[in-house]
């Protein structure tokens, strides 16, 4: 009897601690009060870590991956291969056609023999020399850059420019570069051959 | 066995032990309740903000990397490319609104000693070497442009019984011969410029492009084109420089 009644008083109080602490707990959490704050926080780390690599992984991977292949892209070489031969073709040293002109003319200046000449036969038959000169000159450099376009147009005839429409735009930004480079370099000769003939006709004595 | 046990959960230590084993599966499943529903509106705000923090760097690094790269510069050096530093208008400019108004032409009265030291100057006559020094090359330049300029005309005095006609034909030399002056200057120029662009431009190699980025042969594109523009110009400038005095030719 003793013993019934010491086990009775002895679970009450145990039911009565259990509810205390689930008592406890609803009421912290009808007010919004968290529950545990250390474990809470601590487990709400680790859970939003989880998720954020989750969530972090795919997508950095996909932006890498992206830009790596952005990059990849831009190194992509040109197909225009023919622009290193061609644009070689212009490397000479000195200018075209200069030495032709200048030894000509030394050869013509030490002919100028005249007996008690006056200043205006002497600038006449300086000018015919020079004339003789630069029209030399001019002669060597059209010819050099005759010979440079015959070898240009020979080193871009196998190129077809329909192959444009199968590269990617990055390699087209490259080959437009090559073609201005070469552009240029043709320009300059045709810029020196115009020259060499308006100095030519400049040296004409006219009216 | 089984009553020993029995006996055991009705002594006092027995039942003190069964209470705090109630106890800590009520308080652990409380708890564990409480984090997984209680936390989830906190949780969520929490991850959102993290995720869209660590995006967000991403993104700034990647674009950080791109707008490097966008950045970087071509690869053809514009220091080494000189041939526009290389200018003689205003030594032109100089040679026919001075030299011809003052010191040559038909109503000049100026002595004419420089057209008559070159004429008569014994040193040897060479062309204006394009690959030459600037200033040698002008200077050059300038004695062939002296030559062509011819001697002065002594002035009015001598052009006592001209008729209009005669004037007018006068005027024209004059005019004629100016175009001439610059337009051989001119052209002179021209040759330098051409020999200064291929020299500089075809140390170049094209093949440098390849190696490069798209963005930096962009770039290059740019600088070539406006390059090619200052050519073009030049080229302009040349003709028709040319096609003036062709025009005062009267052919």
């Amino acid at each position: 009897m003793i013993m019934k009644l010491r086990f009775g008083t002895q679970s009450k109080l145990i039911l009565a601690f259990v509810s205390m602490i689930l008592l406890y707990g609803l009421v912290r959490d009808s007010l919004g009060i968290e529950p545990c704050p250390a474990v809470a926080e601590t487990t709400l780390a680790q859970k939003a870590a989880q998720w954020v690599t989750a969530f972090q992984k795919p997508y950095c991977n996909y932006l890498e991956s992206y830009s790596a292949s952005m990059v990849k892209q831009k190194l992509d070489s040109g197909i225009f291969h023919q622009a290193l031969n061609a644009s070689q073709i212009f490397k000479v040293s000195g200018a075209i056609g200069e030495c032709d002109g200048s030894s000509a003319l030394s050869r013509l200046s030490v002919r100028i023999k005249l007996n008690n000449p006056t200043v205006a036969e002497m600038t006449s038959a300086k000018l015919r020399a020079l004339r003789a000169g630069t029209a030399i000159t001019a002669y060597a450099s059209g010819k050099k850059a005759f010979a440079m376009a015959s070898q240009v147009d020979s080193a871009l005839s196998g190129f077809v420019p329909a192959s444009f429409d199968f590269t990617s735009k990055q390699q087209t930004q490259k080959d437009a570069a090559k073609l201005t480079h070469l552009r240029g370099l043709i320009q300059s000769q045709e810029l020196r051959l115009a020259s060499l003939t308006k100095m030519l006709d400049s040296l004409d004595e006219g009216r | 066995m089984k009553d020993k046990l029995r006996n055991y959960f009705r002594t006092k230590m027995g039942k003190i032990l069964c209470a705090f084993l109630i106890f800590f599966i009520v308080a652990t499943s409380a708890f564990g309740m409480a984090v997984t529903v209680t936390n989830y509106q906190m949780l969520m705000p929490m991850i959102q903000k993290m995720v869209t923090q660590v995006i967000t760097q991403k993104i700034q690094s990647v674009w950080n990397e791109e707008v490097r790269i966008k950045l970087e510069a071509g690869k053809l050096n514009t220091k080494v490319v000189t041939f526009l530093n290389y200018d003689m208008s205003p030594a032109i400019k100089n040679m026919v609104s001075d030299y011809m108004v003052n010191d040559t032409g038909a109503f000049s009265t100026a002595s004419g000693k420089l057209y008559n030291d070159m004429a008569k100057s014994k040193a040897q006559l060479s062309l204006p070497l394009a690959g030459s020094d600037f200033l040698q090359f002008q200077k050059k330049a300038r004695e062939v442009s002296i030559l062509i300029a011819g001697a002065p005309g002594g002035g009015t005095a001598k052009m006592k019984h001209f008729s209009t006609a005669d004037f007018a034909a006068l005027k024209l030399r004059d005019v004629f011969n100016q175009a001439s002056v610059a337009a051989y200057q001119r052209a002179a120029h021209g040759t330098y410029v051409a020999e200064k662009f291929r020299s500089e431009l075809s140390a170049f190699s094209p093949s440098a492009f390849d190696s490069g980025k798209s963005d930096q042969a962009v770039k290059d594109l740019a600088k070539l084109t406006y390059y090619n523009a200052m050519l073009q110009s030049e080229i302009l400038a040349v003709i028709s420089q040319g096609e003036m005095r062709q025009a005062l030719e009267g052919k």
